[in-house]
Protein backbone atom coordinates (compact mmCIF):
# COMPACT_ATOMS: atom_id res chain seq x y z
CA UNK A 1 0.00 0.00 0.00
CA UNK A 2 1.59 3.68 -0.93
CA UNK A 3 1.33 6.54 1.04
CA UNK A 4 -1.52 7.48 -1.06
CA UNK A 5 -4.05 4.78 -0.46
CA UNK A 6 -2.91 4.05 3.15
CA UNK A 7 -3.55 7.75 4.05
CA UNK A 8 -7.16 7.84 2.19
CA UNK A 9 -8.02 4.47 3.95
CA UNK A 10 -7.56 5.83 7.21
CA UNK A 11 -9.42 8.54 6.43
CA UNK A 12 -12.06 6.66 4.72
CA UNK A 13 -12.41 4.04 7.86
CA UNK A 14 -12.14 6.93 10.32
CA UNK A 15 -14.74 9.07 8.74
CA UNK A 16 -17.44 6.66 7.77
CA UNK A 17 -17.23 5.52 11.60
CA UNK A 18 -17.56 8.87 12.62
CA UNK A 19 -20.84 9.66 10.52
CA UNK A 20 -22.59 6.05 10.77
CA UNK A 21 -22.33 6.72 14.86
CA UNK A 22 -23.28 10.17 14.51
CA UNK A 23 -26.61 9.25 12.23
CA UNK A 24 -27.18 6.86 14.91
CA UNK A 25 -27.29 9.14 17.43
CA UNK A 26 -29.57 11.30 15.82
CA UNK A 27 -31.86 8.82 15.42
CA UNK A 28 -31.91 7.88 19.09
CA UNK A 29 -31.63 10.94 20.02
CA UNK A 30 -34.62 10.92 22.43
CA UNK A 31 -33.12 8.15 24.57
CA UNK A 32 -29.89 8.89 26.80
CA UNK A 33 -28.00 6.95 25.01
CA UNK A 34 -28.16 8.83 21.44
CA UNK A 35 -25.80 11.58 23.17
CA UNK A 36 -23.06 9.31 23.74
CA UNK A 37 -22.92 7.47 20.59
CA UNK A 38 -23.14 11.06 19.34
CA UNK A 39 -19.84 12.18 20.98
CA UNK A 40 -17.97 8.94 20.06
CA UNK A 41 -19.16 9.60 16.62
CA UNK A 42 -17.60 13.40 16.80
CA UNK A 43 -14.38 12.46 18.48
CA UNK A 44 -13.68 10.07 15.58
CA UNK A 45 -15.09 12.40 12.80
CA UNK A 46 -12.48 15.53 14.54
CA UNK A 47 -10.45 13.11 14.60
CA UNK A 48 -9.65 11.68 11.25
CA UNK A 49 -7.80 14.60 9.49
CA UNK A 50 -5.30 14.33 12.53
CA UNK A 51 -4.86 10.53 11.96
CA UNK A 52 -4.43 11.22 8.04
CA UNK A 53 -1.73 13.04 8.96
CA UNK A 54 0.20 10.46 11.37
CA UNK A 55 -0.85 7.78 8.75
CA UNK A 56 1.01 9.80 6.04
CA UNK A 57 3.98 10.81 8.18
CA UNK A 58 4.14 6.53 9.08
CA UNK A 59 4.54 5.64 5.02
CA UNK A 60 6.63 8.52 4.32
CA UNK A 61 9.18 6.81 6.91
CA UNK A 62 8.75 3.31 5.38
CA UNK A 63 9.68 5.14 2.19
CA UNK A 64 12.77 6.56 3.71
CA UNK A 65 11.06 9.89 2.06
CA UNK A 66 13.61 11.93 4.27
CA UNK A 67 12.28 15.17 3.06
CA UNK A 68 8.42 14.52 3.32
CA UNK A 69 9.31 13.04 6.78
CA UNK A 70 10.31 16.07 8.32
CA UNK A 71 7.72 18.24 6.53
CA UNK A 72 5.01 16.24 8.30
CA UNK A 73 7.06 15.67 11.75
CA UNK A 74 7.02 19.38 11.85
CA UNK A 75 3.47 19.85 10.57
CA UNK A 76 2.35 17.70 13.40
CA UNK A 77 4.36 19.68 15.98
CA UNK A 78 3.23 22.87 15.00
CA UNK A 79 -0.73 21.11 15.21
CA UNK A 80 -0.05 19.85 18.69
CA UNK A 81 1.26 23.06 19.51
CA UNK A 82 -1.08 25.52 18.40
CA UNK A 83 -3.82 23.57 19.91
CA UNK A 84 -1.99 23.85 23.43
CA UNK A 85 -1.74 27.44 22.88
CA UNK A 86 -5.35 27.97 22.05
CA UNK A 87 -6.93 25.57 25.03
CA UNK A 88 -4.18 27.02 27.67
CA UNK A 89 -5.78 30.82 26.11
CA UNK B 1 -37.84 18.63 10.74
CA UNK B 2 -34.75 21.32 11.84
CA UNK B 3 -32.64 18.41 11.52
CA UNK B 4 -33.57 17.81 8.34
CA UNK B 5 -32.98 21.21 7.24
CA UNK B 6 -29.50 21.58 9.02
CA UNK B 7 -29.15 17.90 6.81
CA UNK B 8 -30.07 19.84 3.80
CA UNK B 9 -27.98 23.13 4.45
CA UNK B 10 -25.06 20.45 5.31
CA UNK B 11 -24.94 19.14 1.93
CA UNK B 12 -25.52 22.15 0.08
CA UNK B 13 -21.89 23.33 1.76
CA UNK B 14 -20.47 20.00 1.46
CA UNK B 15 -21.02 19.92 -2.52
CA UNK B 16 -20.08 23.77 -3.27
CA UNK B 17 -17.03 23.13 -0.89
CA UNK B 18 -15.94 19.56 -2.10
CA UNK B 19 -15.99 21.53 -5.82
CA UNK B 20 -14.32 24.34 -5.32
CA UNK B 21 -11.76 23.37 -2.19
CA UNK B 22 -13.30 26.00 0.19
CA UNK B 23 -14.51 25.10 3.51
CA UNK B 24 -18.45 26.04 2.98
CA UNK B 25 -17.94 28.13 6.30
CA UNK B 26 -18.72 31.36 4.39
CA UNK B 27 -21.82 29.92 3.60
CA UNK B 28 -22.77 27.87 6.53
CA UNK B 29 -21.88 30.60 9.23
CA UNK B 30 -24.42 32.93 8.15
CA UNK B 31 -27.24 30.23 7.81
CA UNK B 32 -26.63 29.15 10.98
CA UNK B 33 -26.68 32.69 12.13
CA UNK B 34 -29.54 34.43 10.66
CA UNK B 35 -31.74 30.99 9.66
CA UNK B 36 -31.18 29.35 12.56
CA UNK B 37 -30.39 31.74 15.32
CA UNK B 38 -27.27 30.27 16.41
CA UNK B 39 -24.54 32.74 18.36
CA UNK B 40 -21.78 33.45 16.43
CA UNK B 41 -19.44 31.16 18.41
CA UNK B 42 -21.78 28.58 17.99
CA UNK B 43 -22.28 28.89 14.33
CA UNK B 44 -18.34 28.80 13.76
CA UNK B 45 -18.44 25.67 16.01
CA UNK B 46 -20.40 23.73 14.31
CA UNK B 47 -19.46 24.96 10.78
CA UNK B 48 -16.22 24.02 11.84
CA UNK B 49 -17.54 19.89 12.53
CA UNK B 50 -19.23 20.75 9.07
CA UNK B 51 -15.71 21.47 7.16
CA UNK B 52 -13.83 18.50 8.57
CA UNK B 53 -16.77 15.62 7.38
CA UNK B 54 -17.15 17.66 3.82
CA UNK B 55 -13.00 17.93 3.70
CA UNK B 56 -11.97 14.47 4.98
CA UNK B 57 -14.83 13.12 2.81
CA UNK B 58 -13.71 14.76 -0.34
CA UNK B 59 -9.90 14.26 0.55
CA UNK B 60 -10.21 10.55 0.91
CA UNK B 61 -11.44 9.85 -2.34
CA UNK B 62 -9.14 12.82 -4.01
CA UNK B 63 -6.13 11.89 -2.13
CA UNK B 64 -6.69 7.42 -3.34
CA UNK B 65 -6.93 8.79 -7.13
CA UNK B 66 -4.12 11.15 -6.90
CA UNK B 67 -5.67 14.19 -7.22
CA UNK B 68 -4.63 16.08 -4.07
CA UNK B 69 -1.12 16.54 -3.54
CA UNK B 70 -0.47 15.52 -0.16
CA UNK B 71 3.08 16.22 0.35
CA UNK B 72 2.41 19.61 -0.72
CA UNK B 73 -0.48 19.70 1.51
CA UNK B 74 1.29 19.05 4.22
CA UNK B 75 3.91 21.56 3.63
CA UNK B 76 1.74 24.55 2.55
CA UNK B 77 -0.55 23.55 6.20
CA UNK B 78 2.93 23.93 8.25
CA UNK B 79 2.66 27.86 7.19
CA UNK B 80 -1.19 27.75 7.20
CA UNK B 81 -1.45 26.37 10.55
CA UNK B 82 1.30 29.12 11.94
CA UNK B 83 -0.36 31.93 10.33
CA UNK B 84 -3.87 30.93 11.96
CA UNK B 85 -2.16 30.98 15.09
CA UNK B 86 -0.75 34.11 14.63
CA UNK B 87 -4.21 35.45 13.59
CA UNK B 88 -5.70 34.90 16.28
CA UNK B 89 -3.38 36.88 18.18
CA UNK B 90 -3.90 39.50 15.70
CA UNK B 91 -7.82 39.55 15.98
CA UNK B 92 -7.43 40.86 19.62
CA UNK B 93 -5.77 44.28 18.83
CA UNK B 94 -7.25 44.96 14.93
CA UNK B 95 -10.59 45.83 14.26
CA UNK B 96 -12.67 43.44 12.33
CA UNK B 97 -13.86 45.41 9.96
CA UNK B 98 -10.22 46.26 8.43
CA UNK B 99 -9.78 42.25 8.48
CA UNK B 100 -12.84 41.72 6.38
CA UNK B 101 -12.04 44.87 4.19
CA UNK B 102 -8.76 43.29 3.38
CA UNK B 103 -10.30 39.98 3.01
CA UNK B 104 -12.95 40.80 0.29
CA UNK B 105 -10.24 42.77 -1.64
CA UNK B 106 -7.89 40.02 -2.05
CA UNK B 107 -10.89 37.99 -3.17
CA UNK B 108 -12.11 39.93 -5.10
CA UNK B 109 -8.31 40.39 -7.06
CA UNK B 110 -7.93 36.88 -7.20
CA UNK B 111 -11.44 36.40 -8.70
CA UNK B 112 -10.90 39.41 -11.08
CA UNK B 113 -6.98 37.15 -11.72
CA UNK B 114 -8.57 33.78 -13.07
CA UNK B 115 -10.93 35.77 -14.95
CA UNK B 116 -8.42 37.36 -16.90
CA UNK B 117 -5.24 35.30 -16.25
CA UNK B 118 -5.03 31.77 -18.43
CA UNK B 119 -4.20 28.99 -16.50
CA UNK B 120 -0.52 28.60 -16.69
CA UNK B 121 0.74 25.01 -16.03
CA UNK B 122 4.57 23.96 -16.32
CA UNK B 123 3.99 20.63 -17.99
CA UNK B 124 7.53 19.71 -18.80
CA UNK B 125 9.11 20.07 -15.94
CA UNK B 126 12.57 19.81 -14.88
CA UNK B 127 12.78 16.28 -13.61
CA UNK B 128 15.91 16.81 -11.04
CA UNK B 129 13.32 19.48 -8.53
CA UNK B 130 11.35 17.71 -5.88
CA UNK B 131 8.66 19.18 -6.61
CA UNK B 132 7.52 17.99 -9.63
CA UNK B 133 4.49 15.54 -9.73
CA UNK B 134 1.48 14.37 -11.97
CA UNK B 135 -1.95 13.60 -11.56
CA UNK B 136 -4.57 11.51 -13.31
CA UNK B 137 -7.31 14.12 -14.81
CA UNK B 138 -10.54 12.11 -13.67
CA UNK B 139 -12.45 13.53 -17.06
CA UNK B 140 -10.04 11.92 -19.87
CA UNK B 141 -7.91 9.77 -17.71
CA UNK B 142 -4.64 11.67 -18.83
CA UNK B 143 -1.51 11.41 -16.59
CA UNK B 144 -0.32 14.90 -17.07
CA UNK B 145 2.53 16.27 -14.77
CA UNK B 146 3.32 19.70 -13.59
CA UNK B 147 5.99 21.43 -12.10
CA UNK B 148 5.04 23.52 -8.22
CA UNK B 149 6.52 26.68 -8.65
CA UNK B 150 7.35 29.61 -6.34
CA UNK B 151 7.41 27.55 -3.17
CA UNK B 152 8.73 29.98 -0.47
CA UNK B 153 6.21 32.84 -1.85
CA UNK B 154 3.85 30.19 -1.65
CA UNK B 155 4.60 29.57 1.54
CA UNK B 156 4.59 33.13 2.79
CA UNK B 157 1.48 34.04 1.37
CA UNK B 158 0.14 30.83 3.04
CA UNK B 159 0.93 32.25 6.24
CA UNK B 160 -1.17 35.68 4.96
CA UNK B 161 -3.81 33.05 4.19
CA UNK B 162 -4.33 31.54 8.00
CA UNK B 163 -3.94 35.07 9.55
CA UNK B 164 -6.67 36.48 7.30
CA UNK B 165 -8.75 33.05 7.87
CA UNK B 166 -8.34 32.80 11.36
CA UNK B 167 -9.06 36.53 11.79
CA UNK B 168 -12.14 36.53 9.55
CA UNK B 169 -13.62 32.84 10.88
CA UNK B 170 -13.67 31.70 7.60
CA UNK B 171 -11.83 28.75 5.46
CA UNK B 172 -8.65 29.29 3.89
CA UNK B 173 -9.76 27.76 0.70
CA UNK B 174 -10.64 30.89 -0.76
CA UNK B 175 -7.43 32.19 -0.88
CA UNK B 176 -5.63 28.99 -1.39
CA UNK B 177 -6.52 28.07 -4.48
CA UNK B 178 -5.99 30.60 -6.22
CA UNK B 179 -2.40 31.37 -4.70
CA UNK B 180 -1.56 27.58 -5.46
CA UNK B 181 -3.80 27.90 -8.95
CA UNK B 182 -2.35 31.56 -10.13
CA UNK B 183 1.01 31.75 -8.39
CA UNK B 184 2.21 28.26 -7.48
CA UNK B 185 1.15 27.14 -11.62
CA UNK B 186 -0.48 23.99 -9.63
CA UNK B 187 -3.84 22.89 -11.99
CA UNK B 188 -7.15 23.82 -10.58
CA UNK B 189 -8.41 20.67 -10.29
CA UNK B 190 -5.58 19.33 -7.94
CA UNK B 191 -5.36 22.90 -6.31
CA UNK B 192 -8.61 22.72 -5.29
CA UNK B 193 -8.10 18.54 -3.97
CA UNK B 194 -5.37 19.41 -2.11
CA UNK B 195 -7.11 22.71 -0.65
CA UNK B 196 -9.98 20.36 0.45
CA UNK B 197 -7.00 17.77 2.39
CA UNK B 198 -5.73 20.70 3.71
CA UNK B 199 -8.94 22.30 4.90
CA UNK B 200 -9.66 19.10 7.39
CA UNK B 201 -6.35 19.59 9.15
CA UNK B 202 -7.14 23.31 9.67
CA UNK B 203 -10.39 23.07 10.60
CA UNK B 204 -9.11 19.77 13.09
CA UNK B 205 -7.01 22.61 15.25
CA UNK B 206 -9.89 24.74 15.74
CA UNK B 207 -12.55 22.48 16.44
CA UNK B 208 -10.27 20.51 19.17
CA UNK B 209 -10.73 23.96 20.49
CA UNK B 210 -14.28 24.08 21.04
CA UNK B 211 -14.96 20.31 21.80
CA UNK B 212 -12.12 20.93 24.80
CA UNK B 213 -14.28 23.96 26.17
CA UNK B 214 -17.76 22.65 25.60
CA UNK B 215 -19.01 24.71 22.77
CA UNK B 216 -20.26 22.21 20.73
CA UNK B 217 -23.76 21.74 19.81
CA UNK B 218 -24.18 18.16 19.39
CA UNK B 219 -27.32 17.37 17.45
CA UNK B 220 -26.51 20.48 15.48
CA UNK B 221 -23.27 19.56 14.31
CA UNK B 222 -24.48 15.94 13.92
CA UNK B 223 -26.84 16.81 11.43
CA UNK B 224 -24.22 19.58 9.55
CA UNK B 225 -22.05 16.53 9.13
CA UNK B 226 -24.16 14.04 7.75
CA UNK B 227 -25.53 16.52 5.30
CA UNK B 228 -21.95 17.80 4.65
CA UNK B 229 -20.77 14.08 4.39
CA UNK B 230 -23.33 13.70 1.51
CA UNK B 231 -22.74 16.44 -0.03
CA UNK B 232 -18.42 15.64 -0.47
CA UNK B 233 -19.92 12.48 -2.40
CA UNK B 234 -21.83 14.90 -4.59
CA UNK B 235 -18.87 17.10 -5.11
CA UNK B 236 -16.22 14.50 -5.77
CA UNK B 237 -18.87 13.18 -8.73
CA UNK B 238 -19.58 16.16 -10.23
CA UNK B 239 -15.91 17.13 -10.40
CA UNK B 240 -15.67 14.32 -12.49
CA UNK B 241 -17.81 15.94 -15.24
CA UNK B 242 -16.26 19.27 -15.21
CA UNK B 243 -13.43 20.88 -16.70
CA UNK B 244 -10.39 22.99 -15.46
CA UNK B 245 -11.51 25.91 -17.24
CA UNK B 246 -14.67 26.47 -16.69
CA UNK B 247 -13.90 25.45 -13.04
CA UNK B 248 -12.04 28.58 -12.57
CA UNK B 249 -15.09 30.71 -13.75
CA UNK B 250 -17.31 29.03 -11.60
CA UNK B 251 -14.60 29.51 -8.87
CA UNK B 252 -14.58 33.40 -10.08
CA UNK B 253 -17.80 34.09 -9.32
CA UNK B 254 -18.00 32.45 -6.06
CA UNK B 255 -15.61 34.55 -4.97
CA UNK B 256 -17.11 37.62 -6.00
CA UNK B 257 -20.50 36.42 -4.29
CA UNK B 258 -18.48 35.37 -1.49
CA UNK B 259 -16.75 39.01 -1.36
CA UNK B 260 -20.17 40.61 -1.91
CA UNK B 261 -21.34 38.60 1.71
CA UNK B 262 -18.57 39.80 3.27
CA UNK B 263 -18.94 43.62 2.40
CA UNK B 264 -22.88 43.06 3.11
CA UNK B 265 -20.97 41.52 6.78
CA UNK B 266 -19.18 44.21 7.10
CA UNK B 267 -21.90 47.03 6.63
CA UNK B 268 -23.97 44.98 9.28
CA UNK B 269 -26.70 43.50 7.10
CA UNK B 270 -25.79 39.85 7.29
Amino acid sequence: MNTNNATSTSLKYCLLVGIALMSAGLIFSEYDFGDRIMWAGLILLLGSPFVGVIVTCVHLMKEKDRKWVNVSIVLIAVIIAGIILSVIR
Amino acid sequence: MVILALISVGLLAGTMGTLFGVGGGILLIPILTIVFGLQANEAVAVSLVGIIAASTGAASHYVRINLSNVRLGLLLEITTSIGAMMGAAFAMYMENWIILLIFGLVLIYSAVSMIIRKEKIIEQPDDVSDMCFSYTDNKDYKTKRYEVRNVKGGLLACTAAGIMSSMAGVGGGTIKVPLMNIYMHVPMKVASATSSYMMGITAFSGAVVYFVHGGLLLDYASAIAVGAFIGSIAGTRLSRVLNSEPMRKYFSILLLIISVIIFLRMGGIL
